[in-house]
């Protein structure tokens, strides 16, 4: 027994260790990428000042005194240091774009949003598509279902942005049974209030939809080739011989092997979740922060992209760790140091 | 030790199995009983039926298997007409399957003792009765298991364990009839032997029938009381295991009997070159004869049947039903 | 068991279909009443809601920040030209013009209540010359304002560096977009005008002089509340506004901007597609744009043009450009990449009244028959380019020592209508044999190739300035800002050196405005710059701006020119003042 605590222990250390790295390579590559593309953020940032304000003809002095106030003009490594050492401190600095905003600020306005619908919207097109998979690759599903299921995956193929504005015509447009447009209503500001609730609940249900249904496709093929490969197991023939209710064949011995490579996509996917965003958050004009993100793509605002990007970067790099941590409580298999 | 001829555990009458359109049954119009308390070898060279015959009587038959005639009968009552939720309800209740391969027999994310309990819970009101824990421990003491083996998981065990394992489990509602497929087929030879005595100890403790599945017939003549030894789908012979060894009326059975590996000494394989027909092709006659070292013209052509040929003996030959 | 378990599935399944419908049915309830709500569209997103301070860089104004709350001290009218008191009442220079006096209108207040006087506007001016060159327009107050001066509760002096005539137009007349902004002395203080975000609702910030209030937002909703004391309709100098709310919107893609209309969940729209305009005619009838019929567009002040780095050859060659002038056809942009809802354009300068005059002398001098920028003739193109030596290869595209004829057209990334623009030239080059390609690259980096001078050819607003006198856009010609290729250039990117050009405008910059000099000046100028066309125009700048009639009616047009349409404009603090409830009493109703 000692022997496969020392080994989980090594188990835990290295993938600590893993997970670090992935942030130190993470970071580094999101300090260096912005200053390699071109355009100049302190420029663009300066062009637009001007462009507000009627004739400007001594900009260059501006550019020299935001690049300072940036610190931009200090050499690369020192940049870099006082980078990384503000990000371990989630000391995320000032937006070059919306000076003086924090990028925290900036962050904390459409985090709430992006997290709450994609978090949900990913769990639920992870569930609903697993237990639709689940339900097509088993084999003692009703025919109808097993019919009937592609059928729902059709929508897959329909680009998420398509299906947004279908969504938005006939739901919001045609049967105004949803606000087409916004995360809440202008009435019921964000608050601990019922009214607010409903309301965001209300508002985000096409765009959750919208991604719900784009999404599970993925979800629904993967772990349909999963289950066929488990209901030929011996366990699972063993099972029936036992007499176990379908319900629970299904779900324990089937569905719960059949969803462990699930769970690792799953984990991957989450890094998707501000990227992925983008768009829908455009269709539905929803806050959320894709459209930051986009904006300091755009700006080439070094500090809001760094800012989100190491976020994302430490939100992925932690949700892989959970799921390699909590993988082994999902499968005994590699709970003591199989690796 | 046998109960009446009557009253048996288990009768599988005229059971016929096909996979999809092929032309031979997979399991040819087998005739069997299991009585109460006996141990029932079937046995036969790789690819004869056997488990598909098992597996009928399980009803586990995945498609394109079918049962195509025939009745198993357990007290009485045609399992094989029975409804899907009857079926259920009765089913490890009354006969329970150790399965061939037990590698892979154990859900791995379950640990021993919820998948020993949801063979309980599935036909037990559990709730009622109590803590299944002094239960399961009790059960894998009866296979010589111990108690901490109950949370382990199936990848922490050892196959001879996993195999007990499956065994206790079996036994867990008490069935009549435990159908056990090659049990120690996977298993190093020491542990076979452990396995096999778990078996039988079992059996001898708990008073339950048991169809033993194998191709061995040495562990046939430890353990069996009685044999029906099967070649391509169709039962060749069947009679208690001692008359078997000592005057085996087909031919085929003695050529296993023959290739027995005795211990300390290495015999070459007895059974002559070639193989069993496969079940795309039909054969007119005795489906042995192409390998049989007594074929007659006769043989050929026209199937042997199944005819009593002693007390409590059958066998189904030409050469050996010659006067 | 059973049982029971079946009854709180059903109960929750029944509870979520129930708390769904319940939403649906969910009433907005509130004080909001549409019929006394203007609301008007966002083009984009907030980022920063809650910040109000006007100077900084992530400061943004258009979400009704300045149009209901900051008001002007002056606003130009670019229709007819004049600059209309609203704050100020008036602003003059000395003769040397390098002194303004500049008097307030005397009954202003702050919405707290506070009077607005010479102090707030020397405070502002100091604050920005301390801050410079960090705020907005602290670069140029820096450059200009020597000093500010209180010469009574209602007079301001300023001392100006060197003398500039056009002081009161470019920075406090709201010529293009906004103006400085005056800020109240008492709220600003002690602040860091820096990172003083100017929100903080208990204490009623943020703090300006406009009739209406911040009333609640979101990244992507701006409410204002009127406010019924407002200092003008206290002083009788104009009645309050009528709407009592006014709300900016972000409305998303362009038809979900257009569906909003139909839906008339909003009054106004900023620029949209010609197909969408058609689309709210069919759907409602009463949508109004700046003319009755095609175009239907306002024209913003910056006219498109096809700009070269006069620095690169073979571009630096005038009749090389005039040869690619010769190839391009207006008409066909103006029907392909416009649909019609545009003009050609002969020069730089946006067509307002104002400026038309300008326009004439040119025609009076007979530039457009010894310079004819409309003529689209390949012939003269082909004799030309044949003329240097260009012969056609067997690919068909001219073709120098073994060089073909190319170029690289290049567009801002978001500017969707110059990169149809871009498209059109780019095909009509090709047909002249110039093999002419077409990229668009992101924002940042498109101007950041501007003015480090790294292009050959793109599809820009060039020299963008003038609205109502022409100097503004003239001088970004000047050779004065010539910078070499790599070295970031303020104007002039074009890399155009001329001097006699150069001197002539520099002249005209140094007199006051409308003095009868200038003609001369200008006509000598633009000669040269036609026969050197350094860069080609092509077409005047479209929006296209829809506005709804059901709740709310006379909103500017071409017929009732009060003001510009651009809803994202100060100048739309004199819109709000003008429009009129279409219903007679909105408020009695039920
Ligand atoms: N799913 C299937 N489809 C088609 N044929 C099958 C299928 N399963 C088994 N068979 C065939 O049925 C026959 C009997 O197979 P079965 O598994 O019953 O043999 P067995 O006697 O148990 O052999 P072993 O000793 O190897 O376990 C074989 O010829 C086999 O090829
Ligand atoms: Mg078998």
């Amino acid at each position: 027994m000692s022997t496969m605590r020392g080994s989980s222990l090594a188990y835990l250390i290295r993938r600590l260790a893993m997970f670090a790295l992935t942030i130190w390579l993470g970071l580094t590559l999101m300090f260096l990428i912005p200053r390699m593309a071109p355009g100049d953020p302190i420029a663009a940032m300066v062009a637009r000042i001007s462009s507000q304000a009627g004739r400007v003809e001594n900009s260059e002095q501006m550019i020299q005194a935001w690049r300072t106030r940036f610190g931009l003009d200090a050499p690369l490594y020192q940049q870099y240091g006082r980078y990384l050492w503000n990000s371990l401190h989630f000391d995320l600095g000032y937006s070059m774009a919306y000076f003086p905003m924090k990028v925290e600020d900036l962050v904390r306005a459409g985090m709430p949003w992006t997290l709450a619908l994609l978090s949900i919207a990913t769990v639920l097109s992870f569930l609903v598509g697993s237990t639709l998979g689940a339900l097509m690759g088993w084999p003692a599903s009703p025919r109808a279902l097993r019919l009937v299921l592609p059928a729902a995956l059709c929508f897959t193929s329909i680009p998420p942005f398509m299906l947004g504005i279908l969504l938005i015509y006939v739901f919001a447009f045609g049967l105004r049974w949803f606000p087409f447009a916004g995360a809440y209503a202008h009435e019921f500001p964000p608050g601990r209030n019922l009214d607010f609730v409903f309301s965001a609940v209300h508002h985000g249900i096409l765009p959750a939809t919208a991604i719900v249904v784009t999404t599970m496709g993925f979800w629904a093929l993967g772990m349909r080739a999963m289950m066929v490969t488990t209901s030929g197991e011996d366990y699972m023939i063993l099972a029936q011989a036992k007499g176990l209710r379908p319900r629970r064949l299904f779900w324990m011995y089937g569905v719960r092997n059949a969803i462990l490579p699930q769970v690792t996509s799953l984990a991957l996917s989450i890094g998707g979740i501000a990227g992925g965003s983008v768009l829908v958050e455009y269709i539905f004009t929803y806050p959320g922060m894709g459209y930051l993100l986009y904006q300091g793509i755009v700006n080439n605002d070094y500090a809001l992209i760094q800012g989100m990007t190491s976020i994302l970067i430490i939100g992925v790099a932690t949700a892989v760790l959970i799921v390699d941590l909590a993988y082994p409580l999902l499968d005994p298999r590699i709970r003591r140091g199989d690796l | 030790m046998n109960t009446p001829l009557d009253n048996p555990v288990l009768r599988v009458e005229d059971l016929e199995v096909r996979y999809g359109n092929l032309a031979v049954p997979a399991v040819n119009r087998v005739n069997f009983e299991v009585r109460r308390g006996e141990i029932l070898g079937l046995v036969g060279e790789s690819g004869c039926g056997k488990s598909t015959a098992a597996m009928s009587i399980l009803r586990l038959l995945h498609p394109p298997g079918r049962v195509t005639h025939g009745r198993v009968l357990l007290d009485g009552i045609d399992l094989l007409a029975m409804g899907t939720r009857e079926h259920r309800a009765l089913c490890w209740k009354t006969i329970s399957l150790v399965p061939q391969g037990a590698m892979n027999a154990l859900n791995p994310v379950l640990r021993v003792e919820n998948q020993i309990a949801d063979a309980i819970a599935a036909h037990e009101d559990t709730r009622s009765k109590g803590p299944l824990t002094p239960r399961i421990n009790e059960l894998l003491a009866l296979v010589g298991l111990p108690s901490r083996v109950r949370r382990l998981y199936p990848h922490e065990l050892s196959g001879g364990m996993r195999q007990r394992v499956c065994i206790a489990m079996a036994v867990a509602l008490r069935p009549p009839l435990v159908i056990a497929d090659e049990p120690t087929s996977a298993l190093d030879v020491v542990v076979q032997r452990v396995v096999a005595q778990s078996l039988l100890d079992i059996k001898n403790r708990l008073g339950n029938s048991m169809l033993l599945i194998g191709h061995d017939m040495g562990l046939m003549a430890q353990l069996a009381d009685r044999v029906a030894i099967m070649y391509a789908g169709r039962l060749v012979e069947i009679a208690p295991v001692a008359d078997v060894f000592r005057a085996p009326r087909h031919p085929y059975t003695r050529q296993l009997i023959e290739s027995t590996p005795t211990i300390g000494q290495r015999r070459p394989l007895a059974v002559n070159e070639g193989g069993p027909p496969g079940l795309g092709t039909r054969t007119a006659g005795c489906p042995f004869a192409p390998r049989c070292p007594h074929a007659m013209p006769r043989c050929a052509n026209e199937p042997p049947a199944m005819a009593q040929c002693g007390e409590d003996w059958q066998a189904a030959c030409h050469w050996s039903a010659q006067p | 068991m059973k049982p029971v378990g079946i009854a709180i599935k059903r109960f929750v399944f029944i509870g979520l279909l129930l708390s769904v419908a319940g939403c649906s049915l969910h009433a907005p309830k509130s004080d909001y009443d549409r019929r006394e709500t203007v609301v008007f569209d966002l083009e984009t997103r907030v980022l920063a809601p809650n910040m109000w301070n006007p100077y900084v860089p992530g400061a943004r104004l258009e979400h009704g920040f300045h149009q209901c709350m900051i008001e002007p001290l002056f606003i130009l009218n670019t229709e007819t030209g004049i600059i209309e008191p609203w704050l100020g009442l008036s602003m003059t220079s000395n003769e040397t013009l390098d002194v303004w006096t500049l008097a307030l209108r005397p009954e202003v207040k702050w919405n707290d209540g506070v009077p607005f006087t010479a102090d707030d506007v020397v405070f502002t001016i100091n604050l920005l010359l301390k801050n410079a060159p960090s705020l907005l327009f602290s670069g140029p107050m820096k450059q200009w304002v020597a000093r500010a001066e209180k010469v009574d509760a209602l007079t301001v002096l300023f001392h100006l560096t060197k003398p500039n005539p056009r002081f009161k137009l470019d920075y406090w007349s709201v010529k293009i977009a906004n103006s400085v902004t005056i800020l109240p002395e008492h709220i600003w203080k002690d602040k860091d005008p820096l990172t003083f975000k100017n929100y903080e609702p208990g204490k009623g910030w943020p703090v300006f002089t406009g009739p209406y209030k911040l009333d609640r937002f979101s990244e992507t909703s701006f409410s204002y509340r009127r406010d019924d004391g407002w200092w003008g309709a206290k002083a009788g100098w104009k009645p309050l506004p009528a709407p009592k709310m006014l709300e900016w919107v972000w409305q998303g893609t362009e038809e979900m901007r257009t569906a909003a209309m139909v839906d008339g969940s909003v009054d106004s729209l900023c620029d949209i597609t010609l197909g969408a305009y058609q689309a709210l005619e069919h759907f409602r009838g009463d949508v109004m744009a700046w003319t009755d019929g095609p175009p239907y567009v306002w024209l913003d002040p910056c006219p498109r043009a096809l700009e070269f780095n006069c620095g690169h050859p073979p571009w630096d060659d005038k009749e090389m450009r005039w040869a690619m002038n010769y190839c391009i056809n207006r008409d066909v942009i103006v029907a392909v990449a416009y649909e019609g809802t545009s003009m050609p354009s002969k020069h730089f300068f946006p067509a307002y009244p104002p400026l038309e005059r300008f326009t004439r002398i040119l025609e009076q001098n007979g530039a457009y028959d010894r310079f004819p920028v409309w003529e689209y003739n390949p012939d003269k193109a082909r004799e030309i380019l044949e003329s240097k030596g260009y012969t056609r290869n067997r690919y068909g595209y001219f073709e120098k020592d073994g060089k073909e004829l190319s170029v690289t057209v290049t567009t801002h990334e978001a500017a969707i209508e110059l990169q149809r623009v871009a498209q059109v030239v780019v095909e009509q080059l090709q047909t002249a044999g110039i093999n002419a390609s077409h990229r668009s690259e992101a924002g940042g980096t498109w101007m950041d190739n501007g003015s480090l001078g790294n292009f050959d050819a793109r599809v820009g607003w060039m020299a963008c300035g003038s609205v109502s006198e022409p100097w503004s856009s003239m001088d970004t010609f000047n050779a004065s800002w010539m910078m070499p290729d790599g070295k970031r250039a303020q104007y002039n990117i074009w890399r155009w050196k001329n001097e006699a050009y150069s001197a002539l405008v520099s002249d005209m910059g140094r007199m006051p405005l409308g003095d009868p000099r200038i003609d001369d000046l200008y006509w000598r100028a633009m000669e040269i710059w036609l026969d050197e066309l350094p860069g080609i125009p092509l077409t005047q700048a479209r929006k296209l701006l829809p506005f709804a009639q059901d709740h709310w009616k006379n909103w500017p047009s071409k017929e009732n020119p009060y003001s510009h349409p651009c809803t994202w404009w100060q100048s739309t603090c004199k819109m709000i003042h003008e429009i009129k409830p279409v219903a007679p009493d909105p408020g009695k109703a039920p």
